[in-house]
């Protein structure tokens, strides 16, 4: 090693030089993995003297920095990445916007099916039409099989233990965890680890990631919302009436939220939705039902609508040992749909075939707890029938729901008359006509009369 | 400085119960009011016609209650004898009554069935007989007699659409089965007040029915409070 190339030298001369060279940085950036911790802080400080005298190369060096700050020696790099997110935010910034803005899917299995594909983008909890491609309006998409075919994705389901790298289905590629960083130091986590590339999700991408709090690891998805807008405060206040709910059973938790790079949350991982779930025995299915339906009470006792219940918002983790364990369903998104209907379509963010008549038309009432109690009928529909309770495009599915009534689980599967009821009451059109509170509806459903004959 | 002279005709000779009377009075007057405020928002507020007929009759049995309260604190404050005021509260039990099949029907939605009709016609007849009947010529037997079972009449009536809703599968929880349950306790409380009179007519001491009668004016108020906070909870979700 010459003296041109001595780690000690290279540093000295960056910070003592009157000229600072920019081609300095690759051999600045190549101590952080040969020298010792002086060689290491030495050269974080040398970079950002490098940076000072040359501020067109902070793009590129914070991207560079973020591959080197989830190794063994990051600390230097996140030293120096620090201190440029202090000195040019915004170039800082729209760096680690870049790879978010892409929207490519990394997934093979994304590639390969349509549906997860539409989950990302306009037809949340639709399946396009066989060969139809996408089309114009997201609203004419329907077919009458629904999210079943979500049930036969592959890569999903009771083998997707968390924590377990040989599930991890493809790396992230190192463009994806350039924010991570400033998520990292932004929240409450002390490390965040990236255990999976970008899953395409409703509310927007989602990182299946490993938090570290206190020594401690948890599995979170690490969830980069959509865009909804200039005044955040509305989403600020949703998500705050999620955390207040977090800690109740059923409940997916939240465990952290900001808005740099751009607007994210932090939520438990969970790995399953129950629309890639099959039709469940009568028995199992109230006992679903009653689940969401306490969960439901619950949220609206805290004074905290739900607004988009339908099975893309209920979620299981999905890291069962045997096949016929029992997981507890989740309520997801709590909120959020109050705050993006706002600002999107609802057709996006929430599946029309569960939504409530309220939706549809203005005259109906208000988006309020009895939305709710309407929209977890319609998954108490689908977890009786296995089938979503309209069927056909938006136009038809639009005129059934406030012109035909509720639909009648019996009609279409072997069920005691009184799910009948229970489904009716819950999806009566008006209001009067509704369950007054999710409360009343889950001791009913506890109040069922079943037996498992048909399992 | 002139004499005021209050309340002898409503309760004769009798302060303690005139006083009474009036703070009665003065609840139901306040709280039916209040209620036909509420009813009357939310018949503003719903945007479905299908709606409007329930919230219009509630707004109507408001205003009879407070129709009631009035024409009994004018006796109270004044000299005048309203005897008819009791064809008034009559007038609210029968559409009380009318409520209770107009929430059952929106449940178990079916035409009238043949004798509703001509009972309905019967009942406003009766009604509108007792009005007239005690303005020209005051509380006549026949009157009272007739008032006073028209009340138990409509009640029956009304308590039997209310007793079939509430047992109906498809209404216990909902909002219909709440405002039901809230509206059963008004229909009986008020009905109770005019139907009290024909004890009168057996000989019991007139004194003793105002008694009972203030009693259950105070309770017709108080059930309708509690009737309003459902009117308050369901505009909020309009």
């Amino acid at each position: 090693m010459t003296s041109e190339t001595e780690p000690s030298a290279v540093i000295a001369q960056v910070l003592t030089a009157a000229e600072v060279r920019r081609d300095r940085v690759p051999l600045l950036l190549g101590l952080f993995d040969v020298g010792d911790r002086q060689v290491r802080l030495g050269a974080a400080t040398a970079l950002c003297v490098v940076a000072e005298e040359h501020p067109e190369i902070v793009p590129s060096l914070v991207g560079r920095l973020v591959d080197r700050a989830d190794g063994e020696n990051g600390l230097a790099a996140g030293l120096v990445f620090e201190y440029l997110a202090v000195r040019y935010p915004d170039a800082v910034e729209s760096a680690l916007d870049e790879p978010v803005r892409e929207s490519s899917p990394l997934h093979d299995h994304d590639r390969a099916n349509p549906t997860r594909e539409d989950l990302g983008n306009r037809d949340v909890g639709r399946t396009r039409a066989a060969g139809s491609g996408p089309a114009a309006d997201p609203q004419q998409v329907y077919t009458d099989d629904d999210d079943n075919t979500l049930a036969a994705e592959p890569g999903r389901g009771a083998g997707d233990d968390e924590g377990d790298g040989s599930t991890i289905r493809q790396r992230p590629r190192a463009a994806d965890a350039r924010w991570l960083a400033v998520i990292e130091a932004e929240s409450r986590f002390d490390r965040l680890r990236v255990l999976a590339a970008r899953d395409p999700r409703r509310y927007g991408a989602t990182y299946r990631t490993r938090g570290t709090i206190d020594e401690t690891d948890r599995a979170v998805a690490l969830r980069l919302l959509r865009d909804g807008g200039d005044d955040l405060s509305p989403l600020d206040t949703r998500l705050e009436d999620w955390r207040s709910v977090a800690d109740t059973d059923n409940v997916v938790t939240l465990y952290d939220w900001g808005r740099r790079p751009r607007r994210w949350m932090a939520t438990e991982y969970t790995a399953q939705r129950l629309a890639d779930r099959d039709r469940f025995a009568p028995s199992e299915a109230a006992w679903h039902a009653e689940q969401l339906a306490t969960a439901v009470a619950a949220i609206h006792e805290a004074g905290v609508v739900h607004a988009g219940i339908d099975p893309q918002s209920v979620a299981y983790y999905g890291n069962v040992l045997e096949e016929d364990e029992r997981q507890p369903p989740l309520l997801d998104n709590v909120g959020l749909l109050q705050f993006y209907r706002h600002h999107l379509d609802p057709a996006e963010l929430l599946n029309p075939r569960y939504a409530a008549p309220e939706y549809y038309e203005r005259r109906y009432g208000r988006i309020d707890h009895a939305t709710d109690v309407y929209q977890l009928g319609a998954v108490c529909y689908r977890l009786f029938t296995g089938q979503p309770p309209y069927t056909g495009g938006f136009g038809a599915v639009r005129d059934a729901v406030l012109d035909r009534g509720p639909p009648v689980p019996s009609d279409v599967a072997d069920v005691p008359e009184a799910v009948d009821d229970i489904v009716g009451k819950a999806m009566a059109t008006g209001k009067l006509t509704r369950y007054e509170t999710a409360a009343h509806l889950g001791q009913e459903l506890r109040r069922l009369p079943l037996e498992d004959s048909d399992e | 400085m002139s004499e005021i002279s209050v309340g002898l005709p409503f309760a004769p000779n009798n302060p303690n119960l005139t006083f009474i009377f009036f703070i009665a009075l003065t609840l139901l007057s306040v709280l039916g009011l209040r209620f036909s405020y509420y009813a009357y928002r939310n018949r503003q507020e719903s945007e479905l016609v299908d709606e409007h007929r329930l919230w219009e009759a509630l707004v109507v049995v408001g205003l009879f209650a407070v129709g009631f309260a009035v024409l009994g604190l004018v006796e109270i404050v004044t000299t005048y004898i309203l005897p008819f005021k009791g064809a008034v509260l009559l007038g609210h039990v029968f559409v009380l009554a009318v409520t209770m099949r107009v929430l059952y029907r929106r449940i178990a939605p079916a035409a009238a069935t043949g004798y509703e009709r001509p009972l309905t016609r019967a009942a406003v007849l009766a009604v509108a007989t007792v009005l007239v009947g005690t303005a020209l010529v005051g509380r006549h037997p026949a009157l009272v007699a007739l008032m006073g079972s028209s009340a138990l009449a409509f009640a029956a009536a009304g308590f039997s659409f209310g007793r079939r809703g509430t047992v109906e599968t498809r209404v216990q929880g909902t909002v219909i089965d709440t405002l039901l349950r809230h509206l059963l306790p008004v229909l009986l409380f008020a009905a109770m007040v005019p139907a009290l009179d024909l004890a009168e007519l057996v000989g019991l001491d007139r004194v003793v029915i105002l008694h009972i009668q203030v009693v259950f004016v105070i309770m017709t108020a108080t059930a309708l409070m509690t009737a309003t906070i459902k009117l308050r909870q369901n505009l909020t979700t309009l």
